[in-house]
């Protein structure tokens, strides 16, 4: 049986209003990649992030990677991920692994006219040093054809995780990326 | 910090061990859609246990006829990906992932549509992502619906295999429409 409501920390009970609260956006233009750092400075449990006109200079995808020195440097080894990718050309995709040097999430581009990707994925307790830093993920990228992709990835070491990395994986990238913190989340 | 249409209603936070958490009176007619997060659920042992969900009726009371059907596209970081579906269940199974232990744990965003609707089924979308006890991720992409033309008021977050969790926390969010 369920326990009672005093056995929980229970919050709210009417709408308070103005949750999801714009941390930063940024605006890339032929850049190497796209840094978020400093995220303990606006703590959240969950975080949203949009990325919208993704292009790349090269036939490119976008990953992800984090940091635990706030964007010093960024981890390169312990990534898992599973995605779903499918086109619109009928051919669906499951890709996987459990040690990468990145989140991979199918988010692509090439130098192609009206080539772009866009999607936006969550994290979750990148800031909570006793566990592990999750993301999910849903995008479509305009390349040879139209695709999907939606998908999870985690970095299972429990550590803070304070900066995070969208970068190409080859040329630059450019368009808008913008950051969000779930409140009460 | 600029003010969005992403209203918080209400939050519910485990920190003692429990099989079932309910949440109620979140749903009303003041929205039609509404966002469920939950993060960071993680068991009392070590063993993985499935996370369900049962709507709350107008008067609190569980819902638990044979009216739910779901489909999931379950997503292993080490193997093959598999498709699990069901209809005329009791529940929906699994939607909110199946965690086990801290440091491992699971985490999930949740869209609802309709549930306070007496004319429309209520309907929901969800993706997840977890590991397991040998630090595997799984994730999950998520449709179900409770086939039922009924006002729901809240929902209940349970597992059933005697593997209680003791951490988590649950927030219920509207979209404003207007």
């Amino acid at each position: 049986m369920p326990l009672g409501a005093s056995r929980f920390g229970l919050l709210g009970g009417v709408a308070d209003l103005g949750k999801l609260e714009l941390i930063e956006t940024q605006t890339a233009s032929a850049d190497s990649s796209v840094d978020f750092i400093d995220l303990a400075t606006n703590s959240y449990n969950v975080y949203f992030v949009t990325v919208n006109d993704l292009q790349t200079s090269a036939t490119s995808n976008a990953r992800i990677k984090f940091s635990n020195n706030n964007g010093t440097s960024f981890i390169a080894s312990g990534y898992q991920y599973a995605f779903q990718r499918g086109t619109t050309g009928g051919s669906f995709v499951e890709t996987n692994s459990t040690s990468d040097t990145r989140i991979k999430m199918s988010l692509l581009s090439d130098t192609s006219t009206g080539s772009s990707g866009n999607g936006y994925f969550y994290l979750y307790n990148l800031l909570d040093s006793a566990k592990y830093s999750f993301t999910t993920f849903q995008n479509i990228s305009s390349f040879s054809d139209e695709r999907f992709a939606f998908g999870s990835g985690v970095l299972p070491t429990a550590e803070t995780h304070n900066a995070f990395q969208i970068q190409p994986s080859a040329g630059t990238i450019s368009g808008n990326f913008s950051l969000y913190g779930i409140a009460e989340s | 910090m600029a003010v969005g249409n992403l209203e918080f209603i209400k939050s519910v936070e485990v920190t003692t061990s429990t099989s079932s958490v309910d949440v109620t009176d979140c749903f009303s007619a003041n929205y039609d859609v509404y966002k469920i997060t939950t993060n960071d659920f993680s068991t009392v042992g070590t063993l993985q246990t499935a996370l369900d969900l049962r709507f709350l009726d107008s008067g609190g009371s569980v819902v638990s006829a044979s009216n739910y059907d779901y489909a999931y596209l379950n997503m292993k970081a080490n193997t093959t990906f598999a498709e699990v579906k069901n209809t005329n269940q009791t529940f929906i199974d699994n939607i909110f992932g199946v965690p086990d232990q801290s440091p491992e744990g699971a985490s999930s965003v949740t869209y609802v549509f309709n549930p306070f609707s007496s004319s429309s089924y209520s309907f929901v979308t969800n993706q997840s992502a977890l590991t397991n006890a040998s630090s595997v991720m799984k994730g999950q992409k998520y449709i179900g619906v409770l086939k039922q033309t009924a006002t729901m008021s809240g929902f209940r977050l349970f597992e059933q295999s005697t593997r209680p969790f003791d951490s988590g926390k649950i927030s219920v969010y509207g979209l404003a429409s207007n």
